[in-house]
C-alpha cells in the first residue's frame, strides 16, 4: 500500500487513546471489587506489569517491522495452523470492536438516554467506525492528533476539578487486607487498558519506522497508565472504596461530583463526550484492525470494501453478546481478562518461543 | 470515483440524518412536560410507603410575570408497596410525569426511619435521574409529609429553604450539619461507623403553615426548624442527640466551621466567643491492650461579645478565657461520647473505623462485639483554642456604667 504513513505523534496520541478507552468507564468498579480501598495500589503495580507486556509487543515488531501479527504467525506456526490462530485472533478482533460498541450503548442507556434502544446508539456507533476506516487510517491517525488537545483538557479537568472533593481518610487503612488482594486487583487492572494494545501489533506495518519509537509507545503506553492510575485513585478518594466498586459508572459518578462553588456542576454530560472520543479510537482501531486482518489472511489486495458487511457483524454481535448488561459485566470480570491475556501475551509468547525454535526471520513476502 | 463519492454523500446524509432522528427525540423530554420535584418525602404506610413530592409551578417562581398568588409549588402524594410505584402512581393526579434530577431535600418521616430506611433509598441511588448531592433530613415527631408542605417566605420553594437554610447554619453554627445521599449510604456500609442525619422540625401551626396565608405574616405561623440529630443503628433511628450533644458530635467529626460559644465571666455575666477555624484531628491507639482515641482540636477565634466586667487588656485574662473555653469544648464533646457510649451505644462517632484505620487486625477481632467494647474506649482530648482578637473594642462598657 502506498497510503502515508503514521507520525510518531500520530502513534503516541492513538496509544493513549487505546489505553484508555474503555478502561476509563469500567476499570475503577472491577479493580475496586476487589482491593477496595486499596485499588489505587494495584494501579501502581499495574504501572510495573503493563509496559512489560507492550516490550512484548514492541518485540514482535523486531522480528519484521513491515509484517503484521497474521503474516508472523503463519511464518511461526506454518501456513495452515498459523491461519488457523490468525482466524481466532481475527474473531478476537471482530469481538473486541463488539464489546467496546456494546460498552457505549450501555453507558448511554443506563446514564443519559435509558430509554433509547442501544441497538439505535450502536447503528450510529458503527456508521461512523465504517466512515473512518474507509478514510483509511493516516485519517483516523489525524483524527486523534486533533481530538487530543480536547481530551487531555477534560481528562485534566475531571481530575483537577474535583482535588476539592477528596477525603484522604477514604484510603485508609493501606494494604490492610493483605498483599494477595493488591496483587489480583493489579491482574484485572493490567488486562482491560494494556493487554488489548496488542492490537498494535496489527498496525505496525502502517507506521513510519522511526529510531525513537520502541521508546515512544513505551511512553505513551505508561502515560496512559498513570491517568488511569489517578482515575482509580481519585475515585476512592472522593467516592469512597464502596461507591466506587457499587457503581456500574464509577467515573460517571465522579464527574456529578464536581461542584466548584455551585457554578461550575453538572458537567457530566460534558466529560463523557471525551470518554465517547476514546471509545470511539479504541474502537476503530480494532475494527480498522480486523478488516485488514481478514484482508491479509484471505489473500484480498482491498480491505475498504469488507467495511460495510463486518460493520453489519459487529452490530449484530454487539447486540447479540451478551442478553444484559450484568451478564457482559460477569463475563468482563470473570473470564474477559484470561481471553485477552491469551491473545495478548500467551499467543505472541508462543509465537516468539516457535519463531526461535525455527530459527528464522520472517521475510515481508511471507503469506 | 464518482461512485465512491456519492457512497460516502450518502452514507454522511445518513448519519446526519439519523444523528438528528434518533439521538434527540427518542428520549426527549420538553420542560413543560415535565413536573420538577424539588423534594420529596417519603412515610411509612401499611404495607409500602407513602411518598409526597414538591413539584414547582414554574409560572408562580418565574422572575417575569405576575405572580398569580397561586402557592409557588404544589404536593402531588401517593402510596404504593414500594417508592418507584408510588411516584409513578402520582401521574393519576399530576398533569405532568415527575422529574427526580432537580430534588435539594429527601425528607423521612420518623416513623419510617424507626423501622428502617435502606430499602426506601435505593431507588434514589440507583435511578439515574437524581443526582446524589441532596441533604437527606429525619422529619422530627412528625411525618414527612407535613414538614413538605409548610410553605416558606424569602424562599418560595420550601424545598429549597430547607437546603439553604441548612446550607447557611452548617457554616457557621456548631449544632447543624448536612448529610448527602452518597455521605449516608458510605456511612452505612463503613466498617465501624454507624449513620447519622440531621433532624427537621416543625414549629408553630401545621394547618396555617400549608396556606398561602403563612407567607403573607411577618412572623410566620409555622416555621421549618433543622434541629437534632438522628442517631441510628444499620438504617433504623434509635436516638436523638440534643443540641449541646450535637455541636460536640459536629467538633469530633471535625465538621465545624464557624459557631459561637459562651463561658461564663468569673463574677457573673457571660463572654462569647466566635469560632473562625477549627480542625479536629483522631487517631486511634492501644494502650494495655485498650482502646484508645486521641482527639487533637485546634480552633482560631475572637472574642465577640462580652457581657460583664473583665479586663480584656491583660494577656493573661486571654490565656484564662482560652482555658475555659477549652474546657467548655472539652465538656460539649464529653457529653456527646457519654451518650454514644452509654445512653444509645451506636458507634455515630466513628470509633471503630478510627481503630480499623489504626489497627486493622486488633479491629477484627473487635468487630463481632464492637456494642460491649465501645464502651471501653478510652477518649483523650487534647485541645489548642487560640484566642485572636477582641473584635473592635478592648475592654467593655458592661462594666464601666456610670449613675
Amino acid at each position: 500500500m502506498s497510503e502515508e504513513k503514521l507520525t510518531m505523534k500520530q502513534l503516541g496520541a492513538l496509544t493513549i487513546f487505546a489505553l484508555i478507552g474503555d478502561s476509563i468507564i469500567i476499570l475503577p468498579s472491577s479493580v475496586a471489587g476487589i482491593s477496595r480501598q486499596d485499588a489505587w495500589l494495584s494501579m501502581l503495580l499495574v504501572l510495573l506489569f503493563g509496559p512489560a507486556g507492550c516490550w512484548l509487543m514492541l518485540r514482535l515488531r523486531r522480528l519484521n517491522p513491515s509484517a503484521d501479527l497474521i503474516q508472523l504467525l503463519r511464518a511461526g506456526f506454518g501456513r495452515w495452523a498459523g491461519g488457523a490462530v490468525g482466524l481466532a485472533f481475527l474473531y478476537f478482533l471482530v469481538l473486541n470492536t463488539a464489546a467496546v460498541t456494546r460498552e457505549l450503548g450501555d453507558l448511554l442507556a443506563t446514564q443519559i438516554m435509558p430509554e433509547t434502544p442501544i441497538r439505535a446508539t450502536h447503528l450510529l456507533f458503527i456508521l461512523v467506525l465504517v466512515w473512518g476506516v474507509r478514510c483509511g487510517l493516516p485519517t483516523i491517525a489525524r483524527a486523534g492528533e486533533v481530538l487530543f488537545p480536547w481530551f487531555v483538557l477534560f481528562m485534566t479537568a475531571l481530575i483537577v476539578l474535583l482535588i476539592p472533593r477528596i477525603e484522604v481518610d477514604r484510603i485508609r487503612p493501606i494494604a490492610a487486607e493483605g498483599f494477595p488482594t493488591i496483587l489480583h486487583g493489579s491482574i484485572v487492572a493490567v488486562v482491560y487498558p494494556f493487554a488489548e494494545l496488542i492490537v498494535f501489533a496489527m498496525l505496525w506495518p502502517a507506521i513510519r519506522p522511526a529510531k525513537k519509537l520502541a521508546r515512544d509507545f513505551m511512553l505513551a503506553s505508561l502515560i496512559g497508565g498513570i491517568v488511569m492510575f489517578l482515575v482509580v485513585f481519585i475515585s476512592v478518594l472522593v467516592l469512597g472504596p464502596y461507591l466506587t466498586a457499587h457503581q456500574v459508572y464509577p467515573t460517571y459518578a465522579l464527574a456529578k461530583k464536581i461542584s466548584i462553588g455551585h457554578f461550575l456542576e453538572r458537567v457530566e454530560a460534558l466529560l463523557a463526550i471525551s470518554w465517547m472520543i476514546s471509545l470511539f479510537f479504541k474502537g476503530i482501531l480494532y475494527f480498522y484492525a480486523s478488516l485488514s486482518g481478514i484482508a491479509r489472511l484471505f489473500g484480498l489486495r482491498e480491505s475498504r470494501a469488507l467495511a460495510t458487511p463486518l460493520a453489519t457483524v459487529v452490530y449484530g454481535l454487539a447486540f447479540a453478546m451478551a442478553p444484559n448488561l450484568v451478564y457482559f459485566n460477569d463475563v468482563g470480570i470473570h473470564f474477559w481478562p484470561y481471553w485477552d491475556i491469551t491473545f495478548a501475551y500467551a499467543i505472541p509468547l508462543a509465537l516468539l518461543a516457535a519463531l526461535a525454535i525455527r530459527g528464522k526471520k520472517p521475510s515481508p513476502a511471507a503469506r | 470515483m464518482v461512485m465512491k463519492r456519492i457512497v460516502i454523500l450518502l452514507l454522511a446524509i445518513c448519519a446526519a440524518s439519523s444523528a438528528l432522528l434518533l439521538s434527540g427525540c427518542w428520549n426527549r423530554r420538553e420542560l413543560n412536560d415535565l413536573g420538577i420535584m424539588m423534594g420529596t418525602a417519603i412515610d411509612k404506610e401499611a404495607g409500602g410507603y407513602r411518598v409526597s413530592a414538591q413539584v414547582v409551578d414554574p409560572a408562580e417562581v418565574a422572575v417575569k410575570g405576575a405572580a398569580s398568588g397561586r402557592s409557588p409549588v404544589t404536593m402531588y402524594t401517593a402510596t404504593g408497596p414500594t417508592v418507584f410505584e408510588a411516584i409513578r402512581k402520582m401521574t393519576e393526579t399530576s398533569p405532568r410525569k415527575i422529574y427526580a434530577g432537580h430534588i435539594r431535600v429527601l425528607i423521612l418521616g420518623e416513623a419510617l426511619a424507626r423501622e428502617g430506611i435502606a430499602q426506601a433509598l435505593d431507588l434514589l441511588s440507583r435511578d439515574s435521574e437524581p443526582r446524589t448531592d441532596f441533604y437527606l433530613m429525619v422529619a422530627r415527631g412528625t411525618t414527612a409529609q407535613n414538614v413538605l408542605k409548610i410553605l416558606t417566605p424569602l424562599e418560595k420553594i420550601p424545598a429549597n429553604k430547607l437546603f439553604f437554610s441548612l446550607n447557611a447554619s452548617n457554616e457557621v453554627w456548631a449544632p447543624t450539619t448536612t448529610f448527602t445521599m452518597d455521605d449516608f449510604v458510605n456511612q452505612l456500609v463503613t466498617e465501624g461507623e454507624n449513620p447519622v442525619l440531621t433532624g427537621v422540625q416543625l414549629v408553630g401551626n401545621q394547618r396555617q403553615g400549608e396556606s398561602n396565608r403563612n407567607v403573607q405574616e411577618v412572623e410566620p405561623s409555622a416555621h421549618l426548624v433543622v434541629r437534632g440529630l438522628a442517631l441510628f443503628r444499620r438504617d433504623k433511628l434509635v436516638g436523638w442527640l440534643n443540641e449541646e450533644e450535637s455541636i460536640g458530635y459536629n467538633i469530633l467529626m471535625n465538621h465545624v466551621k464557624s459557631t459561637v460559644g459562651h463561658v461564663a465571666c468569673p463574677d457573673g455575666g457571660k463572654v462569647v466567643t466566635e469560632v473562625l477555624r477549627n480542625r479536629t484531628k483522631r487517631k486511634a491507639r492501644l494502650a494495655n491492650g485498650r482502646p484508645v482515641i486521641d482527639v487533637h482540636v485546634t480552633t482560631v477565634a475572637d472574642v465577640a461579645e462580652v457581657e460583664c466586667k473583665i479586663d480584656l487588656n491583660n494577656p493573661a485574662m486571654i490565656r484564662q478565657l482560652e482555658r475555659q473555653f477549652a474546657q467548655e469544648a472539652q465538656r460539649l464533646m464529653d457529653t456527646t461520647v457519654d451518650a454514644v457510649q452509654h445512653r444509645f451505644r451506636v458507634d455515630a462517632l466513628g470509633f471503630g473505623h478510627a481503630i480499623y484505620m489504626a489497627h486493622p487486625r486488633v479491629w477484627k477481632k473487635w468487630r463481632g462485639d464492637w456494642q460491649n467494647v465501645l464502651p471501653l474506649v478510652q477518649v483523650r482530648y487534647h485541645i489548642h483554642f487560640h484566642l485572636r482578637r477582641t473584635a473592635t473594642v478592648n475592654n467593655s462598657f458592661v462594666g464601666q456604667t456610670k449613675e
